[in-house]
């Protein structure tokens, strides 16, 4: 089966060598490749063994949504960051003027520098850990005391992780309103899988299990609920009424709607 | 996967990870040991269960396969009948199949990293092995 990363997933000492060997693995028969064609295979790093553990996915579905700028609340209970967007949204730098839009993507701009530079929670430093320690994997000549600080960092970090969620995804997420995506994702986790949207079925019954399958379902599923299926009906038990609108009115309300209202409506809004 | 644990220890762990369901295969010693997690989407058969094999058939509703999960035995001498046992109720099979787990071998010396080199005929049972399954 096709893979990525670092395959020697084993790594011990034998007659005072460092060895390293391909032991953990996935193989598939030519009829299971039919049936998930795009299988893959993944290594991610020794962290409680001296094997890596072998990830195979079905399915391919990239995240759509990664690249996306999510404000973190964590950020807002660190000191320094406060003075981050204040420098970043009065612009201390600049004396020409600037809109709110272009303040905001100022202060979006710092917050990013500001993030990579300053920001550190068990989340970065797990990232951080986690290269490390895939670093000294692959080495072929590991420093084991490094190997095993980093291990131990990481058990405190991975601690912290799931403390800080839990407690965020219990008692912040659904008082605050919170609209961070991450935030609510995490605290579905945290809950256990228990939220979770594993899979929707679709018309013809079957379960589809992938983000993007969902997705359509209920698009289709939502589309069909606003529209109407029997409008032929609605005259017939309408038949003995007697109108209220006039032709007149009717056309009046029909008529598409003209910039001249759209201004007034807008103005008419108090603020 | 290798537990080495009670399955008090893996239920435990099941808790944790929220899975429903749970199959565990007792550890012997300080070695060996199997559990194979699973979620409430899926209908699971057990076909075969030894300490080095867990086989069965997995149905999502839809579609189904079968999957080995392999733990290649500790005594390079019984690696073999592993295989053999594998080959056995493997070798008829035309449906979706594939096998995961710690084989406990390699193919070459390329899958090597420091140590002596392997004498070639060394890897013959594990090829042929996975060449009669029809796998890759």
């Amino acid at each position: 089966m096709a893979s990525s990363g670092n395959g020697f997933t084993w790594g011990g000492v034998r007659n005072k060598q460092w060895i390293q060997c391909k032991l953990d693995r996935c193989f598939g028969n030519p009829a299971w490749f039919d049936l998930f064609s795009s299988a893959h295979q993944w290594f991610p790093e020794k962290i409680g063994s001296d094997h890596k553990p072998v990830l195979v996915k079905f399915t391919t579905d990239k995240e759509l949504f990664s690249k996306q700028f999510w404000f973190d609340k964590r950020w807002a209970e660190d000191p320094s960051f406060f003075q981050v967007i204040q420098d970043a949204w009065q612009g201390n730098n600049s004396r020409k003027f600037k809109s709110v839009v272009e303040r905001a993507a100022d202060c979006k701009q710092a917050i990013g520098v500001w993030k990579n530079k300053i920001w550190s929670n068990s989340e970065i430093r797990i990232k951080r850990l986690r290269k490390e320690l895939a670093a000294q994997d692959a080495s072929l000549t590991p420093c084991f005391q490094r190997i095993s600080v980093i291990k131990r960092e990481l058990a405190i970090a991975f601690r912290e992780e799931e403390v800080f969620w839990r407690q965020k995804s219990q008692e912040k997420w659904l008082n605050d309103g919170d609209r961070n995506t991450k935030n609510f994702q995490a605290s579905v986790k945290a809950d256990g899988v228990k939220n979770s949207l594993q899979f929707l079925v679709d018309d013809n019954g079957i379960d589809q299990f992938s983000d993007c399958k969902k997705g359509e379902i209920a698009v289709k599923y939502f589309s069909d609920l606003f529209k109407s299926v029997h409008t032929n009906q609605v005259s017939v038990f309408l038949h003995n009424f007697q109108p209220r609108v006039t032709e007149t009115m009717n056309q009046d309300l029909a008529k598409p709607i003209s910039p001249t209202e759209i201004r007034q409506a807008a103005f008419s809004i108090s603020s | 996967m290798e537990t080495k644990n009670s399955e008090a220890f893996v239920k435990k762990i099941q808790g944790w990870l929220g899975y429903k369901n749970l199959k565990t295969v007792e550890h012997v010693g300080t070695s060996g040991g199997l559990a194979i997690f699973w979620k409430d989407n899926l209908l699971v058969d057990f076909l075969f269960v030894d300490k080095n094999i867990i086989d069965m058939k997995v149905s999502d509703g839809v579609k189904s396969w079968l999957v080995s999960c392999v733990y290649g035995d500790l005594v390079t001498s019984l690696r073999p009948l592993v295989w053999d046992k594998i080959y056995s109720f493997g070798r008829s099979r035309s449906e979706a199949w594939f096998m995961i787990g710690d084989f406990y071998a390699i193919l070459s010396n390329d899958e090597k990293l420091g140590g002596p080199v392997r004498e070639l005929s060394s890897f013959i049972p594990f090829q042929s092995f996975l060449e009669n399954c029809d796998v890759t």
